[in-house]
């Protein structure tokens, strides 16, 4: 535990119930779905920690669960070194304050019938700061988010997906956080304009000392933004690493299928890429050992007791921040993976191949 | 080809001009941002005139509120003074259009007057009557619907607001155990309980107070239409729970009664006008029922439901005036409620906003 850690997350679980019916409660066990089951890790001051993973997978619950906006059933969440339970009024508070989240659907997250210097205003009236210079500092936002600050009095339905986006991020940062959650902060908006919001943020993120924790599916969003990444399965994480490392040298089998699946800009390529096979399990009765078994070509007997579920380790020792979580590891090192990946290490595999 | 390529040439020349006047956001929606800034009273305005019917039911509403209000001035007598006709000079009822005379009890005529819509049974004038008794059932009407929209719709919110939990199911279940009588049904019930005719109750604290007769009669036609308030509140609650927005202002440390007060009621108010504007005419034909069975507004007091109560004994003996003008007053009431709350629901519902 060192004073750069801002977030310290151990073994976190967060079950949600299935079941609603009195009958149910009270003669049958209720249904769980594990939407996250045990997951550990860190985010430093300063970082961009990305967590990637298919949808259902548990990754908005884990950005709700950091924000605090769902208690956990298990585990612990500590903000600087001080656990969400034990926060006083006033820790919460500034927790609130320092930590602000980005949403994934920009028509939702603004309220429709506020104009957008209120929903701006929102934030700073709460925390009571800025009290003399509220609308100053809206026009202010505006013009940092890449928004005309005359547009401060109208309504969201005003406004296009990316600018919506955007009067959000504006939200999120006016009681100067330290730390902003983006939960699929691009996936509702068109290709062109995800550029410019993820460019808006990285200059936001350099400018304000910002530190950002990432959710999303999209690889290549993480691969752009993040200097950590967490691939996460059926809530669980298969693999992390700094992002260089994960996206030239994936360990996991999983995180080989997930680059594998990216789409490749030349055809011929794309046709030698092995994808899946199967559906993701349901979350409410996961595979026993390793989550990914039922999927994984590489997956033997010892593979599915329950008693092999794979922990996070880190693989070598000259790479701290390198954990996978799978038994065979060592077999994938040794390239014995029948998944054949066609990322390779230097990043000009394409043309080379293209041309062979 | 030719005209092809002046058309594709067009279309690049105005995708470049548009990219460069709109400054600082290329995804702006050109449309959008050249629109005047408009309120969304004067977009309800609009979306409400554009409809004949709707701007019909406001004006016999106003007509009728108008009326009401100034039955003093308008009505020609008061509505408890006993005509005679002036032919053989008894109290029976004259025929519209007739002469009456007023007599004191010397005998002497008072006043020499022509009853245009004809006298009652006790030689009441008729048009008096209805204006002053439209007047009692306008304020019981209204009354009801705002006390029951009041209460129903707070309970109905704090309900969905907590979802699910205990005081949900508290309030709810209490609402589906008054939900399915029907209405005259219960408030005859209420009256059993509450006494009909003014009571003065010794309290505690206020000391003696006096309810009167009216306020008894608002009070239970409101409890029937709480349920009907608080259910279409609840519902419209639990959909806006599930926007974003909600999430991001408990990320930012709103209360919850912020979050409820001044977002979550602010949007889900319209759809309980709505309503609201549609029970008002069945509100006013439950008291005009209660009226009829003898359990509401008692005589002399002018009621429309009164008059129609009063009217049915004559109803084979020819005087038609009796039943016929108020019945069309209740008919026309209704209609009025009936057309403006359509209205309002075209005007407000969130499928016609932001369209034009």
């Amino acid at each position: 535990m060192t004073d750069k850690e801002l977030f310290q997350v151990s073994g976190l679980k967060k079950y949600f119930d299935q079941s609603q019916g009195i009958i149910d409660r009270y003669l049958n066990d209720t249904d769980q779905v594990k939407a996250i089951n045990g997951v550990s890790f860190a985010v430093e001051r300063g970082e961009t920690v990305g967590v990637v993973g298919e949808s259902g997978c548990g990754k908005s619950t884990l950005a709700r669960c950091l924000i605090n906006l769902e208690n956990p059933t298990d585990g612990e969440i500590k903000y600087k070194g001080k656990k969400f339970e034990k926060f006083d009024s006033g820790e919460m508070d500034s927790f609130r304050k320092e930590v602000q989240m980005v949403f994934q659907d920009p028509a939702s997250s603004l309220n429709r019938r506020k104009t957008i210097s209120q929903t701006i205003k929102a934030p700073m009236e709460i925390h009571g700061i800025y009290e003399n210079s509220r609308d100053e500092r809206v026009r202010e936002l505006l013009e940092r988010v890449g928004l005309s600050p005359d547009y401060a009095n109208r309504y969201p339905h005003e406004f296009s997906g990316g600018q919506r986006q955007r009067v959000g991020i504006a939200r999120a940062l006016s009681v100067d956080p330290e730390v902003l959650i983006l939960d699929e902060p691009v996936s509702a908006l068109d290709v062109s304009i995800q550029a410019q919001i993820l460019n808006l943020l990285k200059d936001l993120q350099d400018d304000l000392d910002l530190t950002f924790v990432v959710i999303s599916h999209d690889l290549s969003v993480i691969e752009y933004m993040c200097n950590r990444v967490a691939v996460m399965y059926l809530g669980e994480f298969m693999e992390i690493a700094n992002s260089d490392v994960l996206f030239s040298n994936p360990q996991h089998p999983y995180t080989k299928a997930l680059l594998d699946a990216l789409p490749q800009p030349v055809p011929e390529l794309a046709r030698k890429r092995k994808t899946l096979e199967g559906n993701v399990p349901s979350p409410i009765n996961p595979p026993s050992g390793c989550v990914f078994h039922t999927r994984c070509p590489l997956a033997t007997e010892e593979c599915s007791e329950s008693r092999n579920d794979p922990e996070l380790n880190s693989i070598d020792q000259s790479d701290e921040n390198h954990k996978v979580a799978c038994i065979h590891v060592d077999e994938v090192t040794n390239d014995n993976l029948k998944v054949d990946s066609n990322i390779g290490n230097d990043g000009n595999y394409e043309v080379e191949n293209f041309n062979s | 080809m030719f005209y092809m390529h002046i058309l594709i040439h067009e279309y690049v020349y105005q995708e470049g001009t548009k990219m460069g006047s709109v400054s600082p956001d290329s995804e702006a929606d050109q449309n959008k941002s050249t629109t005047a800034q408009r309120s969304l009273l004067q977009q309800f305005w609009k979306n409400y005139k554009n409809n004949y019917l709707s701007i019909a039911g406001g004006a016999i509403i106003l007509l009728l509120v108008l009326m009401a209000l100034l039955a003093p001035i308008l009505a020609p007598h008061s509505p408890y003074e006993q005509f005679e006709t002036s032919d053989d000079s008894k109290f029976h009822p004259a025929e519209p259009g007739t002469e009456i005379i007023l007599t004191n009890g010397d005998g002497d005529i008072v006043e020499q007057t022509t009853a245009y819509l004809g006298t009652d049974n006790v030689g009441r004038d008729i048009l008096s009557r209805l204006l002053y008794g439209l007047r009692t059932t306008l304020v019981i009407g209204l009354s009801v619907v705002i006390t029951s929209l009041v209460i129903g719709s707070l309970a109905g919110a704090i309900a969905g607001f907590y979802q699910d939990s205990w005081i949900d199911n508290a309030i709810m279940r209490v609402m589906d155990v008054i939900f399915p009588f029907p209405s005259i049904v219960l408030a005859i019930a209420l009256l059993g309980v509450v006494g009909i005719g003014e009571t003065t109750y010794s309290l505690p604290i206020l000391g003696t107070v006096a309810v009167p007769n009216t306020a008894k009669i608002i009070l239970v036609i409101s409890v029937v239409y709480i349920p009907r308030f608080a259910r279409v509140m609840r519902g419209a609650v639990v959909t806006e729970m599930e926007e974003d927005y909600i999430d991001a202002l408990r990320t930012i440390g709103a209360s919850d009664f912020r979050i409820l007060l001044s977002d979550v009621i602010v949007n889900t108010v319209p759809s309980v006008v709505i309503q609201g504007s549609l029970y008002v005419g069945t509100a006013l034909l439950a008291s005009a029922g209660l009226s009829f069975l003898g359990l509401g507004i008692q005589p002399p007091q002018a009621s429309l439901g009164l008059m129609l109560s009063n009217s049915r004994d004559y109803v084979y003996s020819g005087e038609w005036w009796f039943s016929v003008f108020p019945g069309l007053l209740i008919a026309i009431t209704i209609l009025g409620f009936n057309l403006l709350g359509d209205g309002l629901r075209d005007a407000l519902d969130p499928r016609y906003q932001g369209e034009q």
